[in-house]
Order: C-alpha cells, then structure tokens, then sequence
C-alpha cells in the first residue's frame, strides 16, 4: 500500500469516527478534524497524527488507551506535543491576547498601520514552521512558512534536515515508516543515509541543541533574532537556555535511549555512531552530553547573535539593548543594594553580558580539562573586555572577538564528542562542578537560576533526588509550570506570556544571600 | 569654638598682605591677600565679617554655613560607607583608582577647587568643603576689596571681572549651582558613578532652596511669590542649557570617544529602572524601548518657553524647534554622535539666547512684579500637561513645579494642599526602595487633573 493510499484509508476512518462522535460533543474528534491538513500538505502535523497520537490504530496502546511502546518511539508524541507542548502553540499565540497587543505596538514602532505580526517573517521564523529554515530573514517569503493555528513549530520542522532539497525533505517521511522497507534496517540505517533522505538528526545532541538555540537564544543567519524592540513591544523575556531542564519541561515526547528496549538490542558501535549514544555512559551519560551540547550552542548562538549585531551597525553605535542582561537595568532600585554589593564583571553602569551564557560555558569547559578552561576563560573574558569598553560595547572589536568564540565553540564541540569526559563518573563530577560555581560567587538570578535547573537535571539522572523546595520563592525552578488549560473547552499547553509576571517578580526581588540559604540542598 | 573662630579670622585679618597694583578709572585695582595656608573659608570666617558666631544672623554666614549647610559637609562624606562602597565598586575595574577622599573627580565638586578655590588650589579639607570660592568665585583678587564702599557700586559685570560670582544675580547664583548639581566639562556624575552607588542628580533650585536641612546664610530681597517662580524656572532653563552643554562637549569630534557613549545618565533613570511587568505601561513621549533623554529637565520647558515673556518681562517667547531636534535624535535607539553635536551646538545658543533675555530682564526689571494671573495660568498650564505624563521622569518635574508655584503664593491656590500631599505620596520613594517601585501614573494623572479643575 503506498503511503498516499494509507493516509486516504485512515483519513476516511477517522472522518467516519469522527462523524459517529460527533452527537457526543467530542472535543478530540474536533480537534482532529481542525488538525488535519489538506492532502497535499506534507509538511503539517496531521500525517503525523495518524500514528503518533497514541489512537489505537496499530494496537500501541493498552486496554486503558495507555501506550505500550517502549520499544523505539511512544507513539504518543503528536499528542504531548499539541496538549502540553506549547510549541504547538507558537503561531496561535501569535492572535492571542498578548500576541494582539504586540501586533498593535510594533505597527505604531514601523509606522505601518497594515504590519501584522502573523504575516512577518521576523516573527515567524520561530513561531512557524519555515521551510527556508536556512535563508536570511531579508529572502524569507510568507509563502515558506507552514501558517495555522493547528501548526506552530511543528514535527517536520524540527526533524527534517534544514538543508535538504526540496525533493528529498519528504523521503524520510515514506522511509521511516514503512513496513515493507524494514523498520528496523531505516532505524539502524546511517546517520548520512537519513539525512540524505532529508531526516535531522536529532539523536545528536549538539544537532538538536543547536536547532532548538537558534530560537530560544537566536540565529541571525536564519533570521531569528528577539530584538528589544520586540520586547519593548511586549515579548516575553527569553530565559537562559540550560537542554536537560528545557528537553523535561517541554515536555519531553520522546523516550532517551536508557527508557527504550531497543537500544538493549544494538551494539555499542551501533548506538555511539547511528543514534549518538554511548551506550556504557547510560542515563547521566546522555544527560551530561546533552548539558554539555546546550551550554556549547547556547555560546555559540550568543556570540553569532553579538558577532552578527557587531557587523551591522556603525562603529559609534552601540549593540542592540536585548544583547545584554535584561534584568540588570529593568529592576526596582534598593537601598543597599544587592547588586551593587555582589559588584560589577565591568566598570560599574555598563549593561552586562548575558552573564548565564558564559557562567555555564566555563564549568563545562573545566570539565573538559584545563586546557579548555583556560582557552574558554581567556576568549570570554576578551569578548567582555570589548563589550564593556563602552555602555553596549564597541562594534568594532566585539564582532572579532565573538568571531573567535564562535570558532572555540566548534572545535570544542568537536573535541568533547569523543571524549570520556561524560561518562557516569564524569556526570558526577559534573554535577559537583555545577554546584560548585553556584556558590562560587554570587551570580545574577538569571545564572544562579540556570546552574539550579542543571543542578537539579543532571541530578535526576545520576539517581540524586535533591530538594529545592526552599528555593521556590528565590527562583523560578522550571521553564514553565508543565499544565493544560481549559480554552474553551479545549486542552492546551500554557504558553510563555502567562507566567512571565511570576519569574519577573522572582527576578527583580532576588538576593544572592536568600539563594545561599538554600543551596545546595540538603540529598534526600 | 567662636573663640577659635575669632582667633583664626584675627589671624587671617593679621596676615592680609595686600599686593597692589596700579588702579586705572573708577574701578578699583585687583589685589591680592595671602590666607591661611590658602584657605578662603578661614579668611571670611573671622567674627568681624562672616564668622560672627550668631547662625542664621547677617554676619555670621560663614558660621550658618559651617553649622548647617549639606556644602560644608561635602568633603567630609568622603569618607562614609556610602563613599567606600562606591570606591570598592570602581576599583573592582580602576585597581588605581584612589579613595574618595582623594579622587580628582569626587573632589572636583566635594571639595573647593581647582579655578573655584582662592589660589587655585585644591582645599582637600573638611573646614573648606565646598566653601565660600566655590560659590562667590576664587576671592583671590576680591578678598580685600569687597567690604570697600567702591566694591559695593560696581555693577555684576565688573565684580566678574575680578573673579567675583554675582550670586545676588538669580542666573549667575543658579548657574553656579548647575556647576556641580548638573555638571559641566569637567565635573560629571557618570551613569559609571551612580551604579557604584552615587545619588542620582535631578536639579530643581526651589527643592534645595527650601530645603528644611539647608540653612541659608543669606537673606532674599524679592517677595517670595516673585523669588521662587523666577528661581523655579531659571533653574529649569540654566540646568537644560548645562545638560545640552555637556552633550554638544561630549560629542565634539576631537573628544569622542574619550568618555562612555551614550552616557546613560543623560536618560531618564525609570524608563529602565523598573520591574518588568505585564501588561507594558504605555509611554507617552517617545516610542517603547527606547531611552527618554533628559526628561527631569525637558519635562515642563515648553510650558516655560511660551511663559517667559509673562515672568521675565522683555523677554520673548522661546521656539524649543532646535532643543526638541536635539531630544529626538538622542531618543533613538542608536543616535548619530555627530549629527547629535550638530543639534546640541544649535540647542545650546538658543538656551543661551534665552538665559542673556532674561538676565537683562532681571537687571532692567528688577522691581516688576509677576502678576497673580500669570502665575495662575503656568501652575494650570503645568497641571493639565501633567495629565499626560505617565512616567515617573516626566511626573516628579511637574509635582515640584506645581508644588514650588504653590509654595510662592499658597493663598492663590485654595483646594490645591491635598490633592499635592496626595501627589507627594504618589512621587516619594517606597521605603526600602530608590526607584518609585509600582509607579501609580493612572493616579498621578487623576490629582493633576483635580488640580487643572481647581
């Protein structure tokens, strides 16, 4: 049966379903009415509903409509992404109350009464899926963008490779399903194999961090950049990106490879070189690469973000207020004051850095050795040398020396992917190393707050169940609270802008002293 | 302590040794006297001129001064917590940098100095602080000349010329002030320096003037509707011009570049200085996100600029075109230092142009009188543009111009006592707090209101 036929077949059933449910007032069946996408649309999340949903279509799912795959993939995966992910939400939010009152703000700042926030690309590149993922935001057209409410930042988004051909961007979508091809020869097929056939490689925990930085911190090649214009217009304040916390929160709707029984059934070779898994490292192994692989691309995409605002304006000119800490100028002043007490990286009264980026950059660069200590710590604090030579840096030497923190990311990336550094003794150390810069000195909330989620991740995976409820009210201890809400009678993921007032409060009444009353936590 | 003071101004008295030179036409010659170890505050503090012990009385200004005038404990804070912290904090990136105390820069207006001082020494002491040269100008070359009948009848122009700060003259007193209270080239209070803990400066004479810690060894000739309109708004305009001074200096080509760019301080501190909150407080006077410069001081100088010929009569009505020019470009997010020197240059004569109309007017028209209408007609003025205002920057310059015009002439404001103390309460600080935390605009523009109606 080709996949046309498969999908017209389960189409029709569903419609059937839906039909004969429709007197009992379903909200499911409605929603997946409004999800599914025309036929030839290939890019939206309804062709992936089909299996990924958790309806019993192939028998995945227990007598109490539990799944039961543990075996590659939960096939629950469409449905925590549309009932609790709020990445389905993206582009609906876009028309929400907040989305509204931005839309009117930014055409009073473009003096264009017709912009809309859901037609521009600056916005859409992270709250749709576009499929020119790779273009510069000034050649993106709205017609590359996926648009729709049931769409946001969708499957095929994330997992096709971004520089595949047109042509092949869908191969994967066959291949990865079909029986008659062997599932099991496509799943331990080559890394190049997949991505030829136009499927990312998200097993790789740099790809993936990498992907999921280029909006949570930015990419200005791909034409992703929160400016303090948007802010200013009313955008929610982007939270340091920490990968474990972020991958828990989302929430998480794939299995790691300690949770699945198919990767009992590879070799070691096989699991290091398909699916990027060091098998004998197990659960904080895979835990450890993957903070380690967030802190690296959250570096490097702060240093493209600085490189890139660097290059394009004058020499006189400072670098865009959303490069630099937010919450270092937006507070209540107090007297005394905790920041004036925990003292200044630069002369007092310039605009900080984004002090998160390089505060976890360094523990894990002295995990990886002294060498990469040093050559971090070097780098780094060039860059902050440039950055604070005046108030929002001087773009002339900024831009070189972003320039080689970007370079330093790479190869360091390259580096630690065959090192034995994360191994289960070394996501120990790691996790001490995490604690330990915590209390080093006393960092911003935004810092303090990113080692916490660490701290924390990383412990669950080493088996340390630690207590932080006496942090609750020092510091947000999640991304977000992970929780449907009723919208008019439907479930869906709560979304950044509703809970940004209670971090911000957090924040702006954070002290240093109050953290170190708590942390680090007494082990359960 | 008066016998020392008798005893130290009886030994200054002994040590005057006049150097003369020859005098030419009426005026007198300039002549020099030598004090101790150079201190100007020794020499007037002797008990038969300004140190007569009796404070608040003519002849003991110098001991008024001494016992309760925040300038003459200016050099002395130096060495508070307040001042080690802010030194801690600079050497954290200046290992260098020398204590408080001892700080070219602090000293600069924490002492007197430099041009200000009697023989052009720096007076790095408690008993000078910011003394008597500070604000009357270096006395080198007036000391022994200003108790003479003949120093009496010279005009402004000629006692400048020996140095002498004609402070009875209202531009030249608040000029003075604006030295140190705003800045100027060589004296500045740097976003740098707030942020290491120094106070803030916001500048409005009248605030200082009746300030219940500031005893003032002097007594004012003008009633005081009349004195405290006038000082109001030239403190408002010789402040601007100061402000605008120091931007068109900071972006001269030569100089740019040798000093923080933008200086932060130039912008008003609450348009970032606040909890992040949804929803956004619309701003009224600029786009979102972007700095409000100077706010403290454009905030009612268009009400003053079309007021002028009302208050100083002669004057003429002033167009603010260059100054508001000026105002957008450094409103942008990334403003053109050059094209920014261009503007300041033109803002800059405009203010001056301003500041010479009325200080003729108040040379001419001493005895004018400003009417109770005009009066009436600025407070209403400034009280309906308040309404708009939403911003703590732009609302704390209208409440004290408000509240000063009120303090002139209270019976000619009937209802206007409590709807102010409200607007007081609304401005004021939270304890704990240095920044009006949770700004309640929405009120502040209801009181503004109920005083427009009044």
């Amino acid at each position: 049966m080709t996949r046309a036929k498969l999908f017209l077949v389960v189409m029709t059933i569903s419609l059937f379903a839906a039909a004969s449910m429709w007197s009992t007032g379903s909200d499911e069946i409605v929603r997946v009415q409004n999800s599914l996408p025309g036929i030839d649309n290939l890019q939206g999340v309804g062709e992936c509903q089909i299996c990924h949903s958790g309806n019993d279509l192939r028998g995945y799912t227990d007598k109490n409509g539990r799944i039961k795959s543990d075996e590659f993939v939960k096939l629950d995966e469409s449905k925590t992404w549309e009932f609790h992910d709020p990445h389905s939400r993206a582009f609906a939010v876009l028309n929400g109350k907040l989305g509204r009152e931005m839309n009117a703000r930014m055409a009073k700042l473009r003096n264009d009464p017709n912009y809309e926030i859901r037609k521009a690309a600056e916005c859409l590149t992270c709250h749709a899926s576009d499929q020119d993922r790779l273009k510069p935001l000034r050649e993106k057209k709205i017609e590359s963008f996926i648009l729709g409410d049931v769409n946001g930042v969708n499957c095929t988004y994330c997992h096709t490779q971004p520089d595949a051909t047109t042509e092949n961007k869908t191969k994967w979508i066959d291949a990865h399903w079909k029986l008659d091809s062997g599932t099991v020869k496509w799943r331990t097929d080559s890394v190049e194999n997949k991505s030829k056939a136009g499927l990312a490689n998200l097993r790789d925990p740099h790809i993936k961090a990498n992907l999921c930085v280029s909006c949570h911190v930015g990419n200005p090649a791909e034409g992703k950049v929160v400016t303090h214009e948007m802010y200013a217009a009313g955008h929610p304040p982007l939270p340091p990106f920490e990968q474990l916390t972020f991958m828990e929160d989302e929430p998480r709707h794939w299995g790691t490879p300690a949770e699945l029984k198919f990767f009992d059934s590879i070799d070691e070779n096989t699991a290091k070189t398909v699916f990027s898994y060091h098998k004998k490292d197990g659960a904080a192994g895979y835990a450890a690469r993957h903070f380690a692989a967030g802190v690296i691309a959250s570096l490097r995409a702060e240093a493209s973000l600085l490189a890139f605002e660097a290059k394009s304006i004058k020499p006189h000119a400072g670098l865009d207020f959303a490069r630099f800490d937010c919450y270092a100028c937006h507070h209540d002043l107090k007297l005394p004051s905790d920041r004036q007490e925990r003292g200044y990286e630069g002369p007092p009264g310039r605009p900080p850095v984004k002090a998160w980026v390089g505060v976890l950059a360094e523990v894990v660069a002295k995990h990886a050795g002294e060498n990469h200590g040093n050559q971090f710590t070097k780098l780094w604090n060039e860059l902050k040398v440039e950055l604070y030579s005046k108030p929002y840096g001087n773009p002339v030497t900024v831009g070189p020396k972003a320039e080689q923190v970007i370079a330093w990311c790479d190869q360091f990336a390259k580096e630690i992917e065959q090192s034995n550094v994360f191994d289960k003794a070394g996501a120990q150390k790691l996790h001490t190393a995490i604690a330990n810069q915590a209390i080093a000195k006393a960092h911003d909330p935004e810092a303090t707050m990113a080692l916490v989620w660490a701290y924390r991740s990383l412990g669950k995976s080493l088996g340390t169940d630690v207590q932080l409820d006496g942090l609750k009210k020092v510091l947000p201890l999640t991304v977000r609270e992970v929780k449907s809400k009723k919208n008019g009678g439907k479930e869906v993921p709560n979304t950044v802008g509703e809970f940004t007032n209670d971090r911000m409060k957090l924040f702006i009444n954070y002290n240093s002293i109050d953290f170190l009353k708590g942390f680090p936590p007494a082990k359960k | 302590m008066q016998l020392g003071m008798i005893g130290s101004g009886l030994i200054a008295w002994m040590l005057m040794a006049v150097i003369t030179s020859p005098a030419t036409s009426d005026e007198p010659a300039p002549r020099s006297i030598t004090t101790i170890n150079g201190s100007p505050v020794a020499a007037c503090s002797s008990a038969g001129c300004h140190g007569g012990g009796a404070v608040g009385q003519v002849g003991s200004e110098q001991s008024t001064w001494a016992s309760n005038d925040p300038h003459a404990k200016a050099f002395r804070i130096l060495f508070n917590d307040d001042s080690i912290r802010i030194t801690k904090n600079l050497r954290r990136t200046e290992p260098s940098r020398p204590a408080a105390h001892q700080d070219a820069s602090c000293l600069a207006c924490h002492s007197t100095g430099g041009n200000a001082c009697y023989e052009g020494t720096m007076m790095m002491n408690a008993a000078d602080s910011v003394g008597c040269d500070a604000c009357h100008g270096a006395s080198s070359q007036w000391l022994s000349l200003h108790y003479e009948p003949s120093w009496k009848a010279l005009s402004n122009d000629q006692k400048a010329k020996f140095g002498f700060q004609p402070t009875k003259d209202l531009v030249s007193r608040i000029t003075a002030c604006v030295g140190c209270h705003v800045g100027d080239a060589k004296r500045e209070v740097s976003h740098d320096l707030i942020a290491a803990g120094h106070p803030r400066l916001a500048f409005e004479y009248t605030r200082y003037h009746y300030s219940k810690n500031y005893s003032k060894h002097w007594t004012e000739p003008l009633p005081t509707r009349d004195f405290e309109v006038r000082t109001w708004a030239i403190g408002q305009i010789v402040a601007m011009k100061a402000a605008v001074q120091m931007l068109h200096e900071r972006t001269e080509p030569t100089k740019f570049g040798k000093t923080p760019w933008p200086e932060l301080s130039e912008q008003g501190c609450f348009a970032c200085h606040k909890g992040l909150t949804q929803p956004l407080k619309e701003t009224s006077n600029r786009s979102i996100g972007t700095p409000d410069w100077q706010p403290w001081y454009l905030a009612t100088l268009e009400i003053l600029a079309g007021e002028s010929p009302a208050i100083f009569s002669g004057s003429s009505a002033v167009n603010l075109k260059p100054l508001n020019e000026l105002a957008g470009e450094m409103q942008k997010p990334k403003p053109d230092p050059a094209e920014v020197h261009k503007l300041a240059g033109v803002a800059e004569s405009t203010l001056s142009q301003w500041i010479a109309e009325i200080r003729t007017s108040e040379s001419k028209s001493a005895g004018s009188r400003i009417t109770s209408d005009v009066v009436h007609r600025l407070a209403g003025a400034i009280a309906k543009h308040g309404e708009r205002e939403t911003e703590w920057d732009r609302v704390a310059p209208h409440f004290l111009a408000v509240a000063a015009i009120y303090h002139a002439d209270a019976e000619a404001f009937p209802g206007w006592k409590e709807p102010l103390e409200k607007l007081k309460t609304i401005v004021n600080y939270p304890a704990g707090f240095n920044s009006p935390k949770s700004f309640d605009a929405k009120r502040s523009q209801e009181l503004f209101r109920e005083l427009g109606a009044k």
